[in-house]
């Protein structure tokens, strides 16, 4: 091996990272792998609370973070994420939207106010969180790379119930295609990693938690024996791809997704 | 409420191919049949083209009983001095192709580690390059008449997702192939008004489907219970409903798709 090779290929040294939702989802995977691979890390959370570990095992293993309590939901709690980081480090150069809820539940069941929390969290925040990404890292002039960790629900159904949060991050996919499309001219690239069955790195809500625990979730992702032909996926598996895309080797790839599903969809 | 005359006028504008002439590959059975007496109903002249020649003129004198036009020509897709004699012999008989199936495919199963590269090559010779040779022939005629045309491919859904393991790499590599080919003649030949579209069958209950589990162990994805969301194999006239939507005027603005009659299987 030659560990050159892999800095030129894979190596962020010195690069600025900005993670949301930071303790849930693959957050935590990816800000301490993207620290590995040399990057100073902003975890960013609505709880402190969460942040504090994922701070704390980053400066053990000899890396540089800090936290900044973000709602990503609330547009003037993003924005003063990004002015903040901007005025204490300077510009990122790498955003993970890690942040996500999936709510599963029959679509005659879905209240519009359950419909609108949905796309608030699944696709609104994803939009606050690029908009000012891209509107910091054009005034850089130095690019930037953004990734979306959305979901291969977004492409495949998973789980019945998953009509909202589906749509919510197909709306994420649409949204990343055009962005792509929009900054490449400022070397903003700009992708979606997306994973199946990663075991526990989904938030779900409560309530589908509380169906989960009931045995009340149906549908193709359930089949585990038949649908799963690589069996489940380890959290670090979406960190590796988001390192990829993030990294120098990931320097031509703009508006896609990869699927990390273990042979879902094909099966 | 529009009465009966209001809503057939609108419909005979979309759906009625009268004066047209349609060229249907593998017609002699199964689905290519279906498609034909189908066509025959909606006013089109139908070459019925196939390797079987008795079995193509019973299928063309069933649709001729019924009152339609039907002619049956022998064709041999693998072969192209077939495929350029049978258009040779529409243009004697008719002067001209308006629409093209290519439905001729070869079905033999073979199991992926015993497979022969001439079984492998049998898979190419008919699916792929019998679809390209006759794409070719048809586009020729619409390109020297200036009507345009439109060409109906028809694929399988196992082009796009795995249906059956160990048995079908060969014919869903040659399909996936004739979905690529679709896209390109699409591209290539829509200012000259030729539409090129890709119909993905899952199962059907036709003929040809029938030989096959009599011979091989079936197993795959698309065996398992609850995988068609519909929960039945498609009656081979749902697929020609389809070819005759896409070959037809109402899909005037549609070209270079692949569109699956698959029961859902696709989102299951």
């Amino acid at each position: 091996m030659n560990p050159e090779a892999l800095q030129r290929l894979f190596g962020i040294e010195g690069k600025l990272a900005v993670i949301t939702d930071s303790g849930g989802n693959s957050s935590s995977d990816v800000a301490q792998v993207l620290a590995a691979a040399g990057a100073k890390v902003v975890v960013a959370d609505k709880e402190s609370a969460r942040m504090q570990p994922i701070l704390d095992q980053i400066k053990v293993a000899g890396g540089e973070a800090i936290a900044v309590a973000t709602d990503v939901e609330n547009e003037a709690s993003v924005i003063a994420l990004f002015d903040q980081v901007e005025r204490a480090w300077g510009t990122p150069d790498i955003v993970v939207n890690c942040a996500a809820m999936n709510n599963c539940r029959p679509l005659t069941e879905f209240t519009e106010s359950a419909w609108d929390e949905v796309i608030s969290m699944d696709l609104k925040s994803v939009f606050f969180c690029m908009r000012e990404a891209i509107r910091h890292m054009k005034a850089s002039a130095r690019g930037g790379r953004i990734v979306n960790i959305t979901t291969m629900g977004s492409l495949h159904p998973v789980l019945n119930g998953n009509g909202a949060y589906g749509a919510a991050r197909a709306g994420v996919n649409g949204l990343v295609r055009s962005a792509a499309l929009d900054y490449a001219k400022d070397n903003i690239l700009i992708n979606n990693v997306m994973p199946g069955a990663v075991q526990g790195k989904v938030r779900l809500h409560p309530e589908t938690i509380a169906r989960l625990e009931r045995g009340e979730l149906t549908g193709p992702g359930m089949d585990t024996e038949r649908r799963r032909p690589l069996g489940w996926g380890k959290p670090e598996d979406i960190a590796a791809a988001v390192l990829y895309l993030v990294g120098p080797s990931g320097g031509y790839i703009t508006g896609h997704g990869i699927v990390l599903d273990g042979g879902f969809l094909l099966s | 409420m529009y009465n009966d005359s209001q809503i057939g006028a609108r419909l005979a504008t979309m759906f009625n191919l009268a004066g047209k002439v349609v060229v249907i590959t593998g017609a002699a059975q199964g689905l290519g049949r279906q498609t034909a007496r189908l066509f025959a109903e909606v006013g089109a002249q139908v070459v019925i083209a196939d390797l079987n020649l008795e079995a193509a003129k019973v299928a063309a004198a069933e649709i001729e009983a019924r009152g339609g036009t039907a002619v049956a020509l022998m064709i041999d897709v693998a072969d192209h001095a077939s495929v350029a004699a049978l258009f040779t012999d529409v243009d004697t008989k008719f002067g001209q192709v308006d629409i093209l199936i290519n439905n001729a495919a070869h079905r033999a199963k073979a199991e992926f580690f015993d497979m022969t590269v001439e079984q492998w090559d049998a898979m190419q010779e008919v699916t792929l390059r019998g679809t390209f040779l006759c794409c070719r022939e048809a586009i020729r005629r619409m390109q020297a008449k200036g009507t345009g045309g439109s060409i109906v491919n028809i694929s399988s859904v196992g082009s796009v997702h795995p249906t059956l393991w160990g048995v079908n790499a060969h014919y869903d590599a040659a399909k996936a192939g004739v979905d690529s080919l679709t896209r390109s003649l699409a591209s290539e030949f829509a200012s000259e008004r030729v539409r090129v579209n890709s119909v993905l069958p899952g199962g059907m209950t036709s003929e040809g489907a029938a030989k096959i589990s009599d011979t091989y162990r079936i197993r795959g994805p698309m065996i398992g219970a609850g995988r068609i969301p519909l929960g039945r194999i498609a009656d081979p006239m749902e697929v020609a409903q389809v070819v005759l939507f896409l070959a037809s005027p109402a899909a005037s603005y549609v070209t270079g798709q692949i569109l699956a009659a698959d029961g859902g299987y696709m989102v299951s």
